[in-house]
């Protein structure tokens, strides 16, 4: 057992950190890359950045959405996206692990607000889940991953509240923390192949679907040339 | 997927119809050649229905659609041929074609990445908010594009393919993509609730116009389209341009009878601000509006500003809602218009889906940042009426009037509070519905769908189903709709859901009743 926990806080966690950053600068590069071609085939190239910039942080801070017929959905998501944000990155548990192993280190969550936002955190989860089994419209929508992803999810968090808090776990201490451990880092590398992939797109999705209604002039009749009926009648 | 039961031939619809639904290429008995006459049936706004829609037909409740199997390539809507060779391939050598030279590349490869399936955007449209069926949840409908492109057109998708030997398009997937996509009315009331950006009247756009290269397409918007195009009349109402004259002769005398004014309507003006394109449909069926716009400038002593031009007077562009190649083409007969009359903007009238693809396609296909300038003509009647240049009776207009956002120029927040202020400053009984501007219901009929009579029964029953019930709600007598698409929808549903006494009007139709010229002038 011993080994395999050394396994998963030496080498997989790199490898995860390592498949994580390639894939979101691959992805980067690419976003940037075809918005670039994008903008440069578009007829029109005038963008309303400033409306767009608008748009993007609406929904990122969904105070908007407080309005809609779906208010639990986004409390709820709203705060596990707070809880995985804020958690992973300054609980002083991860902290001082990433100290130790590239020698940066920064301020941490004290211990109690990182249980709160777990618990909060895992709450959301629950309630998503909960819409995704019974809401008729989630429910048809979801596929495995769909489900597949939420459970992942609620095993990071709750194995990391009984690392946290080993004494109230009936499992022993080496399960959790494997399970932890491997967990998260299964989240790391799906990150860049999954729809988690939204945490590296989120910022371009407003601009893909201005730049998307920008036509190419002269595409239509490319499209008709490599078709064949280029000349043909309508 | 919902489909709908077909009426033999609608009674609002077009006369004597005897087509039958296409399936599998099969023509159908009764099939007539459109090229010639009869265009003027096949178009947006059809005379029967106008003539009847306030007629005192007794309301046929419109019954809920009932669910009808799903055919091999069978839509709804009358196809006018198909592509006989091998479907599946087709489709994706044309998906291949327009991921390669257009901009829909990133587009789709971003949403198939991002899509949450959170379910966020089925509250939003008023199709799903009225059948409960998950089928015409806008993901889903978006999806049935997406896993196509992420099948057959990503590393992943091919290695999978590879692995279990098999291909993931089949023609039941194009059928029902081809069903499912006039489904949709292209409003992107939904987008707008997508916490991924995820814009569905897009991709609807896009299945229409992947679809549309094999020959699937409504049979009414191609007819149409085709006669715009390459017709001798170069509009989609098939008007001549001794017709159009003598039509706007006619208007002219009609104002001077009920108005006492002799109003011009100018015609093939050199050098004036705005070259005018309304819905060309208007000129056979919304007399009132065109009348309201004339003499709008008229009494605002600026009718020098405006002409409408004989080489091209129609702002209708189906592009929009099915083809790029087509819109791109509409797109530069308005451009190349106004060029010759040397117009300084380009100017559309009460027609929502005219303006917007105005609006996106004149800068995007006639020279970007040096492109004309595009105006909604409710902008300029505002900027007069806030320049003190129009007086309007207060006391003309005294029933309950409320107004219908066309999603098309609404949607983006482009013209909303405009014809409301217009509107406010002379009917002393206002009231808007809800909800409203940005986040209006469509009419039930956008995205073309308006024009295929052949779905009437759905687009009155479900998709218009929401929108009758705000304008019960609202108590009104006229629905102001500056839109010829929603005009002949809303006329429709409010037939079909038994409003009687519910007017359907344009803007202009009630600043024509409320106008007080000026001294020694009219009556
Ligand atoms: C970086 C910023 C991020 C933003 C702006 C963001 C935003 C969103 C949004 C808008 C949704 C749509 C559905 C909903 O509201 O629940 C969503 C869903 C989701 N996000 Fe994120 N996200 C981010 C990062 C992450 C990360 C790092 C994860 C890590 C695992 C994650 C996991 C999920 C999951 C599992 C769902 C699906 C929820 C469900 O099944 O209902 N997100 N996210
Ligand atoms: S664009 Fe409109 S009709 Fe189409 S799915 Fe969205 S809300 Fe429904
Ligand atoms: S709101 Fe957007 S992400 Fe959510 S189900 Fe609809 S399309 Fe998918
Ligand atoms: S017909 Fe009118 S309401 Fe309906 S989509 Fe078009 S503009 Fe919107």
């Amino acid at each position: 057992m011993n080994t395999w926990v050394a396994w998963a806080r030496g080498p997989f966690l790199y490898l995860a950190f390592s498949v994580l950053a390639v894939g979101a600068l691959r992805q980067w590069a690419l976003a940037i890359g075809e918005l670039a071609r994008a903008h440069r085939m578009a007829g029109d190239q005038k963008v309303p950045w400033r409306w767009m910039f608008k748009k993007s942080l609406g929904w990122i801070v969904p105070v908007n959405a407080l309005r809609g017929t779906r208010i639990p959905f986004t409390i709820a998501s709203a705060v596990f996206h707070v809880g995985m944000l804020l958690v992973p990155l300054f609980l002083a548990g991860h902290v001082a692990l990433i100290e130790k192993g590239i020698g940066i280190g920064w301020p941490t969550l004290p211990a109690v607000a990182a249980d709160i936002l777990t618990l909060a955190a895992l709450a959301g989860l629950v309630v998503l889940l909960l819409y995704r089994l019974f809401e008729r419209a989630a429910r048809f929508l979801s596929g495995p991953q769909d489900y597949l992803l939420l459970v992942l999810c609620i095993t990071a968090f709750l194995t990391g509240y009984f690392v946290a808090h080993p004494e109230q776990s009936a499992l022993p201490f080496t399960v959790i923390y494997l399970a932890h451990l491997l967990s998260a880092e299964l989240i790391l590398v799906l990150i860049p192949f999954s729809k988690l992939a939204h945490a590296l797109l989120f910022a371009s999705t407003r601009i893909v679907w201005e730049l998307g209604w920008h036509f190419v002039p002269g595409g239509g009749d490319k499209v008709r040339a490599a078709l064949g009926k280029a000349g043909e009648p309508v | 997927m919902t489909g709908f039961v077909r009426l033999p031939a609608a009674p609002g619809g077009v006369a004597g119809r005897s087509d039958v639904p296409l399936l599998e290429g099969d023509p159908g008995p009764g099939r007539r050649d459109d090229e010639g006459g009869g265009m003027a049936e096949k178009t947006a706004v059809n005379p029967g229905a106008t003539a009847q829609s306030q007629g005192a037909r007794a309301p046929r409740p419109p019954e809920a659609p009932k669910l009808l199997p799903h055919k091999l390539l069978g839509t709804s809507y009358f196809l006018e041929r198909l592509y006989p060779g091998d479907r599946v391939k087709r489709f994706l050598e044309i998906f291949g074609a327009v991921l390669k030279y257009t901009n829909y590349g990133h587009l789709v490869d971003t949403y198939a990445r991002v899509g949450a399936k959170c379910a966020n955007c089925a509250c939003a449209c008023q199709i799903y908010l009225a059948t409960k069926d998950p089928h015409d949840v806008p993901c889903y409908r978006t999806n049935l594009l997406l896993e196509i492109y992420r099948r057959h057109f990503t590393f992943r998708g091919m290695v999978q393919s590879k692995v279990t030997s098999s291909v993931y398009l089949t023609e039941e997937k194009i059928s029902e993509l081809a069903e499912s996509v006039y489904h949709c009315t292209g409003c992107r009331r939904c987008s707008f609730e997508c916490p991924m950006g995820i814009d569905h009247g897009l991709v609807t756009h896009l299945s229409r116009y992947i679809l549309s290269e094999m020959d699937i397409a409504p049979k009414a918007l191609v007819v149409a389209t085709r006669e715009q195009l390459e017709g001798k009349t170069g509009n989609t109402s098939a008007i001549p341009v001794a017709a159009l004259l003598d039509t706007l002769d006619f208007l002219a005398d009609d104002i001077k009878d009920e108005k006492g004014v002799r109003v011009e309507f100018p015609v093939d003006k050199e050098g004036r601000e705005f070259v005018f394109f309304p819905a060309v449909s208007d000129y056979l069926l919304e007399a009132d509006t065109l009348k309201g716009i004339a003499l709008t400038f008229h009494a605002a002593g600026e009718a020098d500003r405006w002409t409408i031009g004989t080489g091209y007077y129609d702002g209708i562009n189906y592009g929009l809602f099915y083809s790029d190649w087509c819109a791109e083409r509409i797109i530069n007969k308005e451009i190349a218009e106004a060029h010759r009359l040397k117009g300084q903007k380009i100017l559309i009238g009460e027609c929502g889906h005219a303006s917007r693809s105005a609006k996106l396609f004149v800068p995007s296909f006639g020279g970007g940042k040096d492109a004309l300038p595009v105006l909604n003509i409710m902008e300029v009647t505002l900027d007069m009426l806030r320049r003190g240049k129009l007086k309007l009776d207060p006391n003309v207009i005294t029933e309950r009037v409320t107004y219908h956002d066309p999603c098309n120029i609404a949607r983006t927040g482009w013209i909303v509070d405009q014809p409301r202020e217009i509107l406010r400053s002379f009917c002393k009984n206002y009231v808007d519905m809800e909800p409203k501007g940005e986040k209006n219901y469509c009419c039930g009929g956008g995205g073309g769908t308006v024009s295929v009579d052949e779905i009437r029964r759905y687009r009155t029953g479900v998709t218009g189903k929401l929108k009758a019930e705000q304008i019960r709600r609202t108590g009104a007598t006229y629905v102001v709709a500056p839109c010829a698409n929603c005009k002949k929808q809303l006329r429709e549903v409010c037939e079909d859901h038994g409003l009687e006494g519910v007017q359907v009007v344009g803007l202009h139709d009630l600043l024509y009743k409320a106008i007080v010229l000026g001294e020694g002038e009219g009556r």
